[in-house]
């Protein structure tokens, strides 16, 4: 009876060493977001490139849709010499603007592969392990695609919260520097989100291919006695 | 076929390629393990030992040979049917505990049924009971000795109650009092039915197994063997091993 009250004391002493305390369970998501948090400096890093990638991404778009509405109302006879101007941006804007759209996907595509090989890499000794207690390819494939899908969530997220603090700032100072003195007109498209969201979910898609072939092509064997 | 032993290599056959030349990890190897035997195997370092064990433990192939593990030849599965195999029959000890870091001790227990339904919590607090760290649930790998890292690594390899327990050098990384313990719970497991086979360099660890086989360079040099014909005794001079 007194070992019992002894081992339930050490026990709850023990509680202080874990900040999540005794687990219900362990489920795949939480073992996840586990690891996610470990590595939470290169997240944040991660997230952050996804972030601003997401916001160049949705800031053009802004000024394209500023541009569309600006000439869209357009009914004075004699343009303005700002209107002649805006016109000559829009030109060009409107050929680079899939281009730079493009880049900003492309670039998003690099941070995730970058990231998500680094974490296979890094954690190879951890995924053949798993593999080695029998989990499946595929099970491990879900555990580090997921985390990854997380980090770019997470970027897309903090991209687009910022995309609606900064444009309409951005709107209000009237970005001279960037339009050459001009007044350029931003309008936040809503639809934007949507594709920011889209860009992002297919940049994690086509970036884990290649980590988690990886990960497929490997044998738990071989990892195992790399480590050792 | 009758009365087929629990676990057989049968002409096992495996060689490495390293860079151009190859190298010979197990060459016609073939052994039969009954159930509930307690072996150690012991060689030289580079002599197969390893590899052997990774041949039953379905994490490699052999090159030619079959292996069979409770009459499931091993070495025609797949890759994720041998996975599956290793999960439902087989736990697995690491020379270097390989928990997880970012887990605490029972959630480490619990990694190899992550993906079930049910979580078998109470059986994992169990099972780390039984190996004496019923007051460390919820420390971290990092914040454990070497001994309790292990004894947490087996209370993972018997969550889904295995058959078969395949020990790499155990007690290669701890100190030999916490190796005397953990061997202790290796008899008390065998003693309970389970399959154990350990490589190992102890011999204090060998000494406390039921049989000991010896290999070098690939090849049985002192041991029972079996091959086609049946169990036999075997000699270094009597074929099958390795004439010296
Ligand atoms: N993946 C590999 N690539 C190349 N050579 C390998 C590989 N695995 C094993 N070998 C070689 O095969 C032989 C047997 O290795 P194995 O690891 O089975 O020996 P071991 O008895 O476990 O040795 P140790 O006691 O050092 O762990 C060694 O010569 C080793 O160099
Ligand atoms: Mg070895």
């Amino acid at each position: 009876m007194r070992d019992r009250e002894n081992r339930l004391a050490t026990r709850k002493r023990a509680k202080k060493s874990a900040p999540w305390g005794t687990p219900k369970k362990l489920t795949p998501l939480g073992y996840m977001v586990r690891e996610v948090w470990r590595n939470r400096s290169r997240t944040f890093m991660s997230a952050a490139g996804i972030a601003s990638l997401a916001l160049l991404f949705i800031l053009f778009s802004s000024m394209e849709q500023g541009l569309d509405d600006h000439f869209r109302g357009e009914t004075e006879d004699v343009p303005t010499e700002e209107s002649i101007e805006l016109f000559k941006v829009k030109q060009v804007m409107d050929d680079w603007v899939y281009l730079i759209s493009a880049l900003c996907w492309t670039l998003m595509v690099l941070v995730i592969v970058n990231t998500a090989t680094i974490t296979v890499v890094e954690r190879k000794f951890e995924l053949a392990s798993l593999r080695a207690l029998g989990l499946s390819s595929v099970q491990v494939s879900f555990l580090v695609g997921s985390s990854m899908m997380l980090i770019v969530s997470f970027g897309i997220m903090a991209g687009i919260i910022a995309s609606v603090v900064i444009i309409p700032l951005l709107d209000i100072a009237n970005l001279s520097l960037l339009g050459g003195g001009l007044d350029l007109p931003l309008v936040y498209d809503p639809i934007s989100i949507v594709n920011t969201l889209l860009l992002g979910l297919g940049a994690g898609a086509l970036g884990l291919i290649p980590p988690l072939l990886m990960i497929i092509r490997s044998s738990p064997m071989e990892v195992l006695r790399d480590a050792g | 076929m009758p009365d087929r032993p629990f676990i057989e290599t049968i002409d096992v056959v495996k060689t490495y390629k390293v860079g151009s030349s190859m190298v010979t990890a197990l060459d016609h190897f073939s052994i039969g393990i009954e159930e509930g035997e307690m072996v150690a195997i012991m060689g030289p370092s580079g002599s197969g030992k390893t590899s052997l064990l990774n041949m039953i433990g379905g994490l490699d192939r052999p090159d030619s040979g079959a292996v069979r593990v409770k009459e499931v030849e091993i070495n025609r599965l797949g890759e994720e049917q041998r996975a599956r195999f290793r999960k439902n029959n087989i736990g697995f000890i690491f020379q270097f505990f390989n928990l997880i870091p970012s887990l605490t001790a029972i959630e480490n227990v619990l990694v190899p049924v992550m993906f079930e339904r049910e979580t078998p919590v109470k059986r994992a607090g169990e099972l780390l009971e039984r190996v004496g760290l019923g007051d460390r649930f919820d420390h971290l790998p990092g914040m454990l000795s070497g001994g309790e890292r292990q004894r947490v690594a087996i209370a993972r390899a018997l969550i889904n109650d295995p058959m078969l327990i395949l020990a790499d050098e155990p007690t290669g990384n701890i100190d030999s009092e916490t190796a005397r313990e953990i061997v202790s719970l290796f008899r008390e497991l065998n003693d309970e039915g389970k399959t154990l086979i350990l490589a190992t360099h102890d011999r204090i660890v060998a000494g406390r197994a039921k049989v000991m086989i010896k290999i070098r360079d690939g090849r049985m040099v002192r041991g029972k063997a079996h091959s086609r014909d049946g169990m036999r005794s075997l000699s270094p001079d009597k074929g099958g091993g390795v004439p010296e």
